[in-house]
């Protein structure tokens, strides 16, 4: 054994072991070992699979790893996740940052996503807990259709006579429900577009607003302008308050139809929908309290132009929803109804528009209609005159909710009633709409005809038209 | 008997005894109820057909193998009662030379002999290399400290291996067959270094061979093995007139020449 | 039939209780004195510097093929950016240690079997013995001792070329940058998935050395009884090494459940 081979098997024994450090090491760096880190956590219901040492990636990027998983001593309470994340991303996590259990690529590792945070909320602290979504698994969605299913089978076993009908829908409603979940998923999303694009708008209003305070004086004069702006803005705030609504159950529905998609999307638009209500009602303070000389008024206009036409984009968007499926029960339940469609009992339901007040006015026929040479009904100049009247008396209440006109019809068959009943209520909501701008989709017909008059009419009314504003 | 033996035993020492020692491998038997004893100081020959069982007795002697039953006792001690570092220690003072000399082949001829030297002793390396050296020359292989066992032809080996038993100072060498495949020139040769050892070191020899020329030139006494039994024993006047059939032939087969 | 059916599992009982025995005793001498350090460091240099040549050579090749069979799988899935990471992953965490034990089992085991059979049927073990010298630590032990070191060491070897052969493979098709490749290839790797792989082929080292030095140390009959425990060696750590493996990864499944995916 000669010093040489000594040498060798020094440089064998030591070069294999620099060669595992260096492994060691790139293992270690690739876990962000060496780099200076903080801790979080979050709890789980279910973890679906994640471990110790999985992958922790702040919006993406690749940043620290698990480090331990306390399991819950009770059923109700969830697993704790802890992890590490290197300080360099600290930064982007936020008090309101979300972890998310997400699926990585082909081997179908399972890693922790931390969304990063809204940028006004301040840093997670070292050691806090952060907000946690569940991980989104489809035996959930199937299993509320079984509940659905299941439920509709107890109805069935009531109503045995209407048994076999029932059965087609509800194989109609098993098949189509699939379908339907797909269909939804772009009407939510062109909604989403268009009240980001009004949250756009009035961001720019309001900043211009903001920034214009001095020369307000100008825009006070304009007594037009400051009705227009107070008008789009009231509507915006209505617009606003009716899609945070929509938003909220859209999330829900769509949720469970693609969980990393759209959600995010909608939860964004709310939020900034929900800065953006704030705001502008600190902008019409601001326009009440203000004084000064005028300037921003052309700009204001042409933003204003601007939000009209998104909202126009987005009641279009409201009414294709309506006519979804699965967003019908919905809207119904909020009063909602696509007038167009909607029926008399449904009408009659208390259901409709549940949470409105109703200002209801009444007219006769006789006093509304004039025969013509055919002997068909048309509205008189008395009745004009009458139906202005009504109209104007009903303006006073607030224009929040939707307006019907109920066709009244007592003489011959059940069809017979219902025909002339819709005859009388299309002719006068035709004057209305044309005389008073009303927007169509915020009107309906309703011909009750075939029906008792409402129980809280006296006097045996039976020909005629009864306007109803439906008001909050 | 000679003087000289009645001298060795009167002094009452005995080097080796065997007491009643068998040994056996798995069914084979190799050794069968044997005893005898060598006095210190004396050349013991134990002969014998080549499988008799000759080398089983150096390697119980040497503690290689135990005896099934029956003692081996060596320098006054049981051999199979030794514990490892006991055992260890008598080695130091036994030489053996093994029928195939043994050398280590992956080391050379000179580092062979040195190797006892170098585990036992903790002399400088200069030392060692000229003790060995020394070694070497005086079994006639002055020039070959370097050469690979591999390189050496048989004789050779055979006093290398000889050269490497004489590196502890032995007071017991054991030899297994100093001249088979030999020359006569160089068995010859051997025999008279076995013969020089035991007079100038005072050693005691157990020689295992089938050449009864050299048995006749180097034993003290000898004893006769066949089939695992001990068939005669005595010196060589004694052996020659064994009534033992086999005995006698083996020993006059090899007379004239 | 029976009969010898039974005297032959008897036999084989026996002797895998003598293997057993004197692994047991192989591994109680490695803590006790002396340390044969000279021998030792010999044998590493025997053992592991010169089945080095053998191990990168074989890592690149095992690496190139392991690579291209990868690249023609993944890339029916379109993620051909996992190649590096499942590479390392299959290197590191199986085929390395297993192809490096079973190579090591085929030119160590062959020489330890065929070196100290040949020790034994020349006397040469005795003559060590006679000598006053303790064969097996010094023969047995040593190489024992040999085997555990340079196992893991070659293991490292195996995994680097192997990753390397790798590279070039990949380098050829996608001409890919060395720097990203090991990057990612260690990227998906934990620590449990690369120490306990590589730490466990210290059994095969132990596998390997006293099956072999046990068929030697006790071989019988000449010539033919070397060639025996030289072939035995190989046929019988191989096997052996790969059964043991099925435990051992069992084992390391249980001690960390991170590895197992």
């Amino acid at each position: 054994m000669n010093r040489n081979k000594k040498l060798i098997v020094g440089i064998f024994v030591g070069g294999c072991l620099l060669l595992f450090g260096v492994g060691l090491f790139l293992i270690g760096d690739s876990q962000q070992l060496f780099t200076k880190s903080f801790t979080v956590y979050a709890d789980f219901a279910k973890i679906t699979g994640i471990q110790d040492g999985g992958k922790v990636r702040v919006a993406g990027m690749d940043a620290g790893t698990v480090t331990n998983i306390e399991v819950p001593s009770r059923p109700d309470t969830p697993f704790r996740v802890q992890f590490r994340i290197v300080e360099k991303l600290h930064p982007l996590v936020r008090q309101d940052s979300v972890a998310t259990i997400q699926t990585d690529g082909l081997l179908g590792n399972k890693y922790l996503q931390i969304d990063a945070g809204s940028p006004d909320s301040p840093l997670a602290r070292d050691n806090s807990k952060i907000a946690s979504k569940e991980p989104f698994e489809w035996s959930d969605i199937m299993d509320e259709i079984n509940g659905v299913v299941k439920e509709v089978n107890g109805v069935v076993a009531g109503v045995k006579d209407q048994l076999v009908s029932t059965l087609s829908q509800i194989e109609g409603t098993a098949q189509t429900t699939n379908l339907l979940i797909h269909d939804a998923a772009p009407n939510v999303k062109s909604i989403l577009a268009s009240a980001d694009k009004i949250g756009a708008n009035l961001r720019e209003i309001v900043s211009g607003i903001q920034e214009g305070q001095g020369t307000m004086g100008a825009l006070f004069k304009d007594k037009e302008m400051y009705s227009s702006v107070k008008r789009s803005i009231e509507k915006a705030e209505e617009t606003v308050g009716n899609i945070r609504d929509t938003s909220a159950s859209a999330k829900k529905i769509v949720g469970k139809v693609e969980v990393s998609d759209i959600v995010p999307e909608v939860e964004r638009t709310v939020k900034n929908l929900q800065q953006i209500t704030a705001r502008v009602k600190d902008a019409v303070d601001t326009f009440q309290s203000a004084a000064g000389e005028g300037g921003v008024a052309e700009n204001l206009q042409r933003t204003l132009a601007d939000a009209h036409e998104a909202m126009s984009d987005l009641s279009d968007d409201t009414e294709a929803l309506k006519h979804n499926f699965l967003f019908r029960g919905f809207f119904n339940s909020r009063g909602f109804y696509d007038l167009a469609a909607v029926t008399a009992p449904e009408y009659q339901s208390p259901a409709f528009a549940k949470g409105f007040k109703r200002e209801r006015v009444w007219m006769e026929s006789a006093n509304l209609f004039a025969r013509d040479a055919k002997g068909a009904e048309v509205l008189s100049v008395e009745g004009k005159a009458r139906l202005d009247e009504a109209m104007t008396a009903l303006l006073k209440f607030p224009r929040n909710g939707p307006l019907m006109v109920e066709g009244f019809a007592g003489e011959g068959t059940p069809s017979e009633r219902y025909l002339l009943g819709r005859a009388r209520a299309v002719r006068v909501e035709t004057y209305l709409v044309t005389r008073f701008h009303l927007r169509p989709a915020y009107v309906g017909v309703i011909s009750m005809g075939a029906e008792l008059p409402d129980k809280g009419i006296s006097g045996g009314f039976k020909e005629g038209v009864g306007i109803v504003s439906f008001y909050k | 008997m000679t003087e000289e033996l009645e001298a060795g035993r009167k002094s009452g020492k005995c080097a080796i005894e065997f007491a009643s020692v068998s040994k056996a491998f798995g069914s084979r038997v190799v050794l069968k109820d044997v005893s005898f004893s060598v006095a210190e100081g004396t050349t013991y020959v134990l002969l014998g057909r080549s499988g008799a069982g000759k080398s089983v007795t150096l390697k119980l002697i040497d503690g290689l193998l135990k005896a099934d039953s029956g003692t081996v006792t060596v320098n006054g001690e049981d051999i199979a009662a030794l514990e490892h570092r006991a055992l260890a220690q008598s080695r130091k003072r036994i030489g053996y030379l093994f029928q195939s000399a043994a050398l280590f082949d992956s080391i050379s001829v000179g580092e062979n002999v040195a190797f006892p030297l170098r585990r036992h002793t903790k002399k400088p390396d200069a030392e060692i290399r000229s003790q060995a050296q020394g070694l070497l020359e005086q079994v006639g292989l002055g020039k070959e400290y370097d050469s690979m066992p591999g390189d050496l032809s048989g004789g050779m080996r055979k006093r290398a291996g000889l050269a490497r038993a004489l590196a502890v100072e032995p007071s017991l060498l054991l030899v297994d067959e100093p001249s088979a495949g030999l020359d006569p020139v160089t068995s010859t040769e051997i025999d008279e270094l076995l013969i020089d050892i035991k007079t100038n070191r005072h050693a005691t020899l157990v020689v295992v061979t089938h050449n009864i020329q050299s048995a006749r030139r180097i034993a003290d006494r000898m004893a006769f093995i066949d089939e695992g039994r001990l068939l005669a024993e005595g010196t060589v006047k004694e052996l020659e007139h064994s009534e033992h059939e086999l005995v006698q032939a083996f020993m006059n087969s090899h007379m004239g020449g | 039939m029976l009969v010898r059916t039974v005297a032959a599992a008897e036999d084989a009982i026996e002797w895998f209780g003598g293997l057993s025995l004197f692994t047991g005793r192989a591994v109680r001498e490695l803590f006790r004195r002396p340390f044969e350090f000279t021998e030792v460091l010999k044998q590493v240099f025997e053992i592991g510097w010169r089945s080095a040549p053998l191990i990168i050579l074989s890592g690149l090749a095992v690496g190139a093929v392991l690579s291209m069979h990868t690249r023609s799988t993944l890339e029916r899935f379109g993620a051909v950016s996992m190649i590096p990471t499942a590479l390392a992953f299959a290197l590191v965490t199986e085929t390395g240690p297993l192809i490096t034990g079973l190579l090591v089992s085929g030119r160590v085991g062959a020489g330890i079997g065929a070196e100290l059979g040949g020790m034994r049927v020349t006397e040469q073990i005795d003559a060590l013995d006679s000598l006053a010298v303790d064969s097996f630590k010094y023969l047995v032990v040593t190489r024992v001792m040999a085997c555990i070191i340079a196992l893991p060491l070659l293991t490292v070897l195996m995994n680097l070329s192997g990753l390397l052969g790798g590279y070039l493979a990949e380098a050829v098709v996608s001409g890919a940058s060395f720097t990203f490749y090991f990057r990612s290839a260690f990227n998906g790797l934990a620590f449990s998935n690369y120490i306990p792989p590589t730490i466990k082929t210290v059994v095969f080292g132990l596998i390997i050395g006293s099956t072999s030095a046990y068929l030697g140390y006790n071989a019988t009959g000449g010539a033919e009884g070397v060639g025996r425990a030289s072939t035995q060696s190989v046929v019988l750590s191989s096997i052996f090494l790969i059964v043991c493996n099925v435990i051992l990864v069992k084992c390391i499944f249980f001690l960390f459940p991170g590895t197992a995916l």
